[in-house]
């Protein structure tokens, strides 16, 4: 626990039941740094890929993923409702292009139906006999990578608990909201705790909302993912995002523990020093559903 | 021998009646004499796309014997004949997934006959002599169930060896027997209803038709046990009921 800052109440009792469906969707907000340091190589400084790329191929394979998920026979269904908000030297915004430009909180059919372009891209995949061939596949993109000005993490934080309050309101029943905050750096509006805090302790009935966050690197540190305890953390700004990041309920522990890594009760929904791998790794888990129907 | 089913089946709740993914043969009710009589449940899985096709294929396929892969062959053909958006044709290159559950009667006679079972994932066959359960395949109890059964996927390069994914199990039926033909919500609740109450075969015997099954499966959904779970999952059943005589 840092000094100062008051412990994060957690109601344990809740149980993260809900049923997805079209009639009790759930969503997601992702928050973007999209500040001039993001402009940097992502993990290596002899990397060819910037951090804002990588966030943004991730982001774009997340919701494509997503936009699969909801697929049926019949068309996309509207399990999710879907916000990605960029913060950075133009401020805090929707960061969807083209059709969706400036739009908010969207139904994951209607992402589906109108990526800003859709790119081709050379896939290796194995044929029926088990030979290797190469394969062109439609990489859809909705959000394209910007790197610019400071981190208001705090506004961005702010913006996250209004789009959740309201969505709250008209589903109070839903499977908790979950945030996923992605940033290289520390807030340069103010101390965004305070934000993450108000953000944290609204609830559905089925359960509190879920803020995890993911620190990228330009570094080549060893990534620390999901931490249990302060005390593997170097600095204070990595305390900070541990305790402004939510318990991972029982379900989500199960998957980060299958993927061979240590859990335990207090286990937080936070990489810090993540690379792309973590980074994918993250979203992934972070967003599979516990129970679409 | 004589043989007599009925079929009856709802899909997932807030889900419309063309959702529903399972698939049971016959679908229509039967009544009639054969030496040998053949019947089939599947459950697509939810999280594919086209899966309700690909069950219906295997339980259409299991009463003409057509073979796994040409059943996979046409439910890819038929896919690859649809103008499909981006993602419904990427969805679809993943394949369609489905348990199966099927099973062959034989007449042997005057005191009964014989019956082979071939079985894949978590839908269930009953065995029922008058109240009594004789044999549950292939899972026994409540804890059996979980959230990724075996499944049999359309895109059969997928399994190493798809004949070893079945499991089989042989046996003798008597005059008036049941085999009660289930997909896994119903199979689950049975289980846990006959854990918790002594009554979940004999509930399930007592399902004669629609309006029942409809009305079983609405309050098992509603209620909740301590833990917070509904006592039905929230998915599509489907309860084939075949009577034989000899």
């Amino acid at each position: 626990m840092i000094d100062g800052l008051p412990n994060v109440v957690i109601n344990r009792t809740m149980a993260y039941l809900a049923e997805i469906s079209r009639a009790n969707p759930s969503c997601f907000v992702f928050l973007i740094d999209q500040s001039g340091s993001m402009q940097d190589p992502f993990g290596s400084v002899t990397g060819t890929k910037t951090k804002a790329m990588g966030v943004a191929d991730a982001i774009n394979r997340l919701l494509q993923n997503l936009v699969i998920k909801c697929t049926k026979s019949e068309g996309i269904r509207d399990y999710y409702h879907v916000a990605v908000v960029g913060y950075g030297g133009k401020g805090v915004k929707p960061a969807f292009g083209g059709a969706l430009e400036n739009k908010t909180l969207i139904p994951v059919s209607e992402i589906g139906n109108n990526p800003y372009r859709l790119e081709e891209r050379r896939k290796k995949t194995e044929d029926s006999s088990g030979a290797v061939v190469e394969q062109t596949i439609r990489f859809p993109v909705w959000f394209e990578p910007v790197a610019y000005g400071g981190t208001p993490m705090n506004s961005a934080l702010q913006q996250a608990t209004s789009i959740v309050v309201k969505w709250l309101a008209e589903h109070p029943h839903c499977f908790p909201p979950i945030v996923i905050n992605i940033s290289d750096g520390e807030s340069t509006d103010g101390d965004p705790f305070q934000s993450a805090y108000d953000l944290m302790t609204l609830s559905s009935t089925d359960g509190d909302v879920l803020l995890f966050n993911v620190h990228i690197s330009s570094s080549n540190h060893q990534p620390i993912e999901y931490p249990d305890n302060e005390a593997v953390l170097p600095d204070q700004h990595a305390k900070l995002l541990f305790t402004m990041s939510s318990p991972l309920p029982d379900y989500m522990r199960k998957m980060v523990g299958n993927e061979g890594i240590d859990i335990s009760y207090n286990t937080r929904g936070f990489v810090f020093n993540a690379d792309l791998v973590s980074v994918i790794r993250f979203l992934d888990i972070g967003t599979r559903p516990s129970n679409m129907r | 021998m004589k043989v007599r089913t009925k079929t009856f089946w709802l899909p997932k709740r807030g889900n419309a009646t063309e959702e529903y993914e399972d698939a049971a043969w016959p679908l229509d009710s039967v009544d009639c004499e054969t030496d040998t009589f053949r019947c089939a449940v599947a459950d697509g899985a939810t999280e594919a796309s086209f899966s309700r096709r690909w069950a219906q294929l295997l339980v259409k396929g299991f009463d003409d014997e057509t073979e796994i892969a040409k059943l996979a062959e046409e439910w890819s053909s038929e896919i690859k004949g649809m103008e499909l958006p981006w993602y419904a044709q990427e969805k679809a290159e993943s394949g369609a997934f489905s348990t199966f559950s099927g099973l062959i009667l034989k007449d042997g006679g005057t005191t009964g006959g014989s019956y082979s079972a071939k079985l894949l994932g978590d839908s269930c066959i009953f065995h029922m002599r008058g109240e009594t359960l004789l044999e549950s395949m292939p899972l026994t109890s409540y804890e059996c169930f979980n959230n990724s059964p075996a499944l049999l996927c359309s895109n059969l390069s997928n399994h190493a060896d798809v004949e070893a994914m079945f499991s089989s199990k042989e046996g003798t039926w008597g005059n008036g027997d049941r085999f009660l033909l289930v997909t896994d919500a119903i199979a689950a609740w049975t289980f846990k209803r006959q854990l918790e109450h002594g009554d979940g075969f004999k509930k399930l015997l007592e399902i004669d038709s629609q309006e029942v099954l409809d009305k079983l499966c609405h309050d098992a959904r509603e209620e909740h046990d301590e833990q917070g779970r509904p006592n039905m999952r929230n998915d599509d059943v489907t309860l084939l009921i075949v009577e034989v005589f000899s």
